[in-house]
């Protein structure tokens, strides 16, 4: 299944216009080719390396729910 | 492991006897079972979300497989504008190839301003459905407009209805050389290296397939196996745009000149962009018949079950539902890449024909062969 990650931003580096997202323990960087004004703090839906879209905070937690209940999360790793 | 899992894959070169290839994937192919005894409704709402990548083609076999279950049918407009958003879903994917992945192979940096404008190709045209504005707003019609002028611009140098009407390799050969976009570069960096025919190896394209031996694979104590690595009538089958398009002139050109391999892996996709154009067109304008959309393959199969196929940008999606009521008994899943990057299926046997002086030549064969058939994932490749 092609399946899209929420994240935290943690950080944003605009020169390289790129972020360092928390996923769970384990921290990636990852593009923003695609999206713009995106801020620490905020979430986005990560897929193969890019941020695809911001999603409000709620929206990331209850995704991260249903990845829970379908038993894809807690092994994260870079 | 990440959460969207991952392939890997591990080419062992062979000394004339072609190469060992070893494929293994985890990906969460039973996720959906997270919609077990939810309402259906619940379901459907939860789907896009789950499976945002290819979110509207999962959404659309989601409707089709619960009305099939539920013995009901929906609008032929609505229809048509489902049909809509799936195509252009899949030529956003198609693009998104081209001006993210394709600069890569001739080491150049993706545009990230063309991968925006892609990548927002989708919001107007939803909007404008879910409104209800299907057909009389014109919107339509600007987003097939926008679609056409990035098509030109980034991608062929050319109207697109005019690259579609190409009928042979010679004037494809004539596009690739007078045309100054990575697409273009990209074929004649191909043909320059003399990786035409890379991986081209029998191959067995997915046929139609009958509704009754499907649900009856798919409801049986094996069915989560074909889930995972499924087959039919003993062939783990290629389900990807150049299945699609093979009939083409242009694509029976490119077949009977380099078999199934890179350049007409690269070429199909390519041809079923600048066909996009012409179908949506033809939805718009209501010419398109039921018989023209592969997606519009369901069927209802009893005691509330029902099974939807929508061609999908990587290949044939095929969702299958059975209900209690309202609530969702079981859910099954079957996506392309389980069929493409099946252990013996196409990408195995396309790697297991490559050759080059080094591992690095390989490498970068296998990347672009598997780019072209394209994972929706995450893959590691080992050459040794």
């Amino acid at each position: 299944m092609c399946l899209a990650i929420p994240a935290e931003v943690v950080s944003v580096n605009e020169a390289s216009d790129t972020a360092i997202v928390s996923l769970g323990e384990v921290k990636k960087e990852i593009s923003l080719a695609l999206v713009e004004d995106v801020m620490p703090g905020e979430f986005v839906l990560i897929h193969v390396g890019y941020a695809l879209n911001k999603v409000s905070q709620e929206e990331a937690e209850r995704t991260l729910a249903l990845f829970a209940e379908a038993g894809l999360t807690g092994d994260e790793q870079p | 492991m990440s959460a969207a899992g991952c392939l890997d894959i591990t080419i062992t070169r062979g000394a004339g006897a072609g190469n060992r290839v070893d494929l293994s994937s985890t990906r969460p192919v039973h996720a959906c079972r997270v919609f077990k005894e939810q309402p259906f409704q619940q379901a459907l709402a939860l789907m896009p979300r789950l499976f945002a990548v290819c979110a509207t083609a999962q959404e659309v076999a989601g409707w089709r497989a619960v009305e099939q279950a539920r013995g009901t049918d929906p609008e032929p407009a609505v229809e048509a504008g489902r049909e809509f958003l799936v195509q252009l879903e899949t030529a956003r994917e198609h693009l998104w190839r081209v001006v993210v992945d394709w600069p890569e192979f001739l080491g150049e940096p993706a545009r990230p301003e063309y991968a925006r404008r892609v990548h927002a190709l989708m919001g107007p045209a939803k909007q404008t459905l879910n409104e209800g504005g299907w057909g009389r707003s014109g919107q339509p019609d600007r987003v097939i407009d926008e679609l056409c002028e990035m098509l030109d611009e980034l991608v062929f140098r050319r109207h697109p209805g005019a690259w579609s009407g190409l009928d042979d390799l010679e004037r494809l050969q004539r596009w690739w050389q007078q045309t100054p976009t990575v697409a273009a570069r990209l074929l004649r960096s191909v043909s320059e290296n003399g990786w035409e025919r890379a991986g081209a190896a029998e191959t067995c394209f997915l046929p139609d397939l009958d509704w009754r031996d499907l649900n009856q694979k798919l409801r049986s104590e094996r069915g989560d196996r074909f889930v995972e690595q499924p087959r039919w009538q003993q062939g783990a089958c290629e389900t990807t745009p150049l299945a699609r398009q093979r009939h083409t002139p242009l694509m029976q050109s490119l077949l009977a000149e380099y078999g199934a391999g890179l350049l007409t892996r690269l070429a199909a996709q390519l041809q079923e962009l600048a066909r996009t154009p012409e179908v949506l067109r033809a939805l718009v304008g209501g010419f398109a018949a039921e018989a023209d959309w592969p997606g519009g393959i369901r069927s209802s199969c009893g005691d509330g079950c029902g099974i939807s196929q929508v061609e999908a940008a990587r290949g044939r999606l095929i969702h299958r539902v059975e209900l209690d009521g309202e609530k969702v008994r079981r859910y099954q899943i079957v996506a392309p890449t389980e069929w493409n990057f099946h252990p013996d299926g196409v990408v195995s046997g396309a790697l297991r024909t490559l050759a080059g002086e080094t591992d690095d030549d390989v490498r970068q064969q296998a990347d672009l062969l598997v780019t072209a058939i394209d994972p929706c994932v995450d893959y590691r490749l080992e050459v040794h």
